[in-house]
């Protein structure tokens, strides 16, 4: 991305109770699927919506806490409605652990 | 005829009183979280005091294993939390411990509940504190050895376990303790390094400080050649305190004691300890000396019994297979007829230190039936069961070769150490595992690896060096470059106290595709080089140093100028 670019990036965080990686969707609520995730392409919304998350973090609703931990951004790749993640680290993260199949998603990624 | 070796100590009542309240005040702190009475920024001090990371994917639970030592009853019961909480399996680490990657926040406290039952815990295994006291996996049954250093590590572990005066510390700590000539706790890259000496026939410790691995890797400093074993804790009290009041809590990468030592000069930091160790050696009043004298008599001697090979000879004579793994997995024991055997987690293909849950049951009870109860954790993340009799091998081969775990593979080039690496680590640059299991397959299938001898591979997925790659013969670094994986190559890094080496830089790094070649490549190049059969990778780079490695290396891998 040159400097003057910005986005498309998503709000992605870890699941308090089992540690898992998600994303802030439109709502705002949280998912674990990146196409269910809102995307982001402007600084200042980028801002906003990191901020969304962060309030997120410590917001009490009927008693119950949302359960979300160090929300931050996650810059992406998408070409033609396909998503991918610009750096490597993001794309394992969300496809999970390349040494076993957990269960968690098809390992395609390079 | 029947000889005695050191075995397994069982823990105090104030141990188990201390964890127990441990684990209460811990299951409150969960629930406190997630009702949300606790922010994260409040709560992540607390789940580290408990050995509780939150990583890429999921929580990572670090139980402690005291010097590497479990019985059967622990592994299975390790192995049952695996089944319960987790995924099946576990990963054995470097420093002797065991991680659970899978764990959800509100099964914790129930783990650390099971841990209890069997006298474990997963407490000082992260924070700023002294951590698990790492030792020899052979201690107890190697020729080579002293004394057995179980008894001090032990003490060291009461004596450290919640130690008011050192729960904060600058950063972590790591003690390391050897009782034998050849240091298999690689003691000179601890922050203390311990080996037992005999000096006039007396007995005591070389005191080394300041060596660790990490960004900045040092080879630790002798500052007591020979002390006297009944000031041992003294002593090491004495170290710690110095450095917990002039370590640079300012900044975390100069927090260690190495950066202590070199920014305070060795003499000056001695000087130091020495005072300190004046003012405080009589408040001890030899009750250390009195706890340790309980201790080896609470490390209940089991009697080693005297017995005909059996079947040995010829099934040694007749099997390849067992004669190969003989060769590799079976160390002489100290007691004739007796053998130490190390059961590789190395599989060709599978994650370095990674054992199933049934595999975990299974060598449990080979221990329980062969190796008088007792097991062990290798820093090279292997199973060690340390008191096996001769002519019982067979038998236990037999039943390792149906589980999976007859690896004949130690000390050789599969036999793989590595770290979690990016697949798990929230530190991580690049993985290391799937290199590992790359490299483990692609030798197996070269079927290179009995003619290549001793090669001892190590990485590790970031510039913290938890895989120990400065200490492989060749150190695979992952590092990340415009957000894909890359890799460094070091070598001639070892860890014996006599030559300890950290590895020299290959030069510029490689990607992903390209570095099982480039490890292939090196291992041909010194195939090429070596004098005969008999001389190592490590011999042959020390005699021809490392150009002709990079320089075959890079002509083949050439990088381009800006950016290789
Ligand atoms: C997965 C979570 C882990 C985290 C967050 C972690 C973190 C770290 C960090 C930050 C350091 C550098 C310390 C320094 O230089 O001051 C370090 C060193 C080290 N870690 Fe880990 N580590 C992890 C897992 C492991 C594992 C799985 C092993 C064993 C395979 C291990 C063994 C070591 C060793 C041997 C060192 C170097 C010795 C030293 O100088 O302290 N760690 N670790
Ligand atoms: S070396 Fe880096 S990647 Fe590997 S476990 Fe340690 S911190 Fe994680």
């Amino acid at each position: 991305m040159k400097s003057d670019e910005f986005g498309p990036v998503v709000v992605s965080a870890n699941d308090l109770l089992t540690g898992n990686v998600i994303f802030l969707t439109e709502k705002p609520d949280w998912t674990t699927n990146i196409h269910e995730a809102y995307v982001i392409n402007d600084k200042a919304e980028s801002c906003r919506w990191l901020l969304e998350g962060e309030v997120q973090q410590s917001l009490f609703s009927d008693n119950l806490f949302s359960h979300v931990v160090d929300p931050y951004l996650v810059e992406l790749k998408i070409d033609k409605e396909v998503i991918s993640f610009c750096a490597f680290k993001e794309a394992l993260r969300y496809y999970g652990p390349s040494n076993y199949f957990h269960g968690k998603r098809d390992w395609e990624i390079v | 005829m029947e000889s005695e070796i050191g075995k397994l100590y069982s823990y105090s009542g104030f141990d188990s009183e201390f964890i127990k309240e441990r684990t209460r005040q811990f299951r409150e702190q969960v629930n406190r979280r997630i009702k949300g009475f606790l922010t994260e920024e409040e709560f992540t001090p607390l789940r580290l005091l408990n050995g509780l990371y939150l990583q890429t994917h999921s929580y990572m639970l670090r139980v402690a294993i005291p010097y590497g030592v479990l019985n059967s009853e622990q592994l299975t019961q390790l192995a049952f939390i695996a089944d319960q909480w987790d995924k099946g399996y576990g990963h054995f680490t470097t420093r002797q411990n065991i991680q659970f990657n899978w764990p959800n926040l509100v099964d914790i406290p129930e783990i650390l509940d099971s841990l209890a039952g069997v006298g474990m815990h997963a407490v000082q295994t992260s924070g700023n504190t002294i951590r698990n006291i790492t030792s020899d996996p052979f201690a107890g049954a190697a020729v080579d050895e002293i004394e057995n250093p179980l008894p001090y590590a032990e003490l060291l572990r009461q004596w450290s376990t919640d130690h008011q005066e050192f729960q904060f510390l600058p950063r972590k700590f790591k003690i390391a303790i050897t009782g034998s000539l050849n240091d298999r706790a690689a003691t000179r890259f601890h922050d203390i390094g311990l080996r037992i000496m005999l000096k006039n026939g007396q007995l005591g410790f070389e005191v080394s400080v300041g060596g660790g691995l990490g960004r900045t890797p040092v080879i630790g400093t002798v500052i007591r050649e020979f002390l006297p074993k009944e000031d041992f804790l003294p002593y090491v009290e004495s170290v710690i305190s110095v450095w917990n009041l002039l370590g640079r809590r300012d900044n975390k990468y100069k927090a260690r004691i190495k950066i202590t030592l070199r920014e305070l000069g060795s003499k000056e930091f001695q000087a130091l300890v020495e005072k300190r160790f004046d003012e405080i050696r009589n408040t001890f009043n030899g009750a250390d000396s009195k706890t340790l004298e309980d201790i080896k008599l609470q490390f209940s001697s089991v009697q080693l019994i005297e017995m005909p090979l059996g079947n040995y000879q010829n099934r040694h004579k007749e099997n390849q297979g067992f004669r190969n793994w003989v060769k590799n997995n079976v160390t002489e024991h100290k007691i004739t007829g007796y053998t130490i055997v190390t059961v590789s987690l190395k599989t060709h293909g599978n994650t370095p230190g990674d054992a199933t849950s049934e595999q975990m049951r299974m060598v449990a009870n080979l221990a329980k039936q062969y190796s008088y109860d007792e097991l062990r954790i290798s820093k090279e993340q292997n199973i060690v069961l340390p008191h096996v009799h001769r002519s019982a091998l067979f038998d236990l081969y037999s039943m390792l070769l149906k589980a999976g775990l007859a690896s004949a593979n130690v000390g050789l080039i599969s036999d793989i150490v590595a770290c979690p690496g990016l697949d798990y680590c929230k530190l991580a640059t690049a993985r290391s595992i799937p290199l590992a299991k790359e490299l483990g397959v692609r030798f197996r299938d070269l079927d290179l690896e009995q003619k290549i001898g001793i090669l001892k591979i190590k990485i590790s997925g970031c510039i913290n060096a938890c895989g120990h790659h400065h200490l492989g013969h060749i150190g695979i670094l992952g590092l990340e470059r415009a957000g894909k994986e890359s890799y460094q190559v070091v070598l001639g890094g070892e860890e014996s106290t006599e030559t300890s080496n950290i590895g020299k830089n290959l030069g510029p790094g490689f990607s992903k595709t390209e570095i099982v070649p480039v490890i292939e490549k090196l291992v041909n190049i010194y195939l090429a080089l070596r004098l005969d059969d008999a001389e190592t990778f490590l011999e042959t780079y020390k005699r021809v140093g490392i150009t002709p490695f990079s320089k075959e290396i890079y002509q083949e891998f050439p990088r381009r100028k800006k950016n290789a």
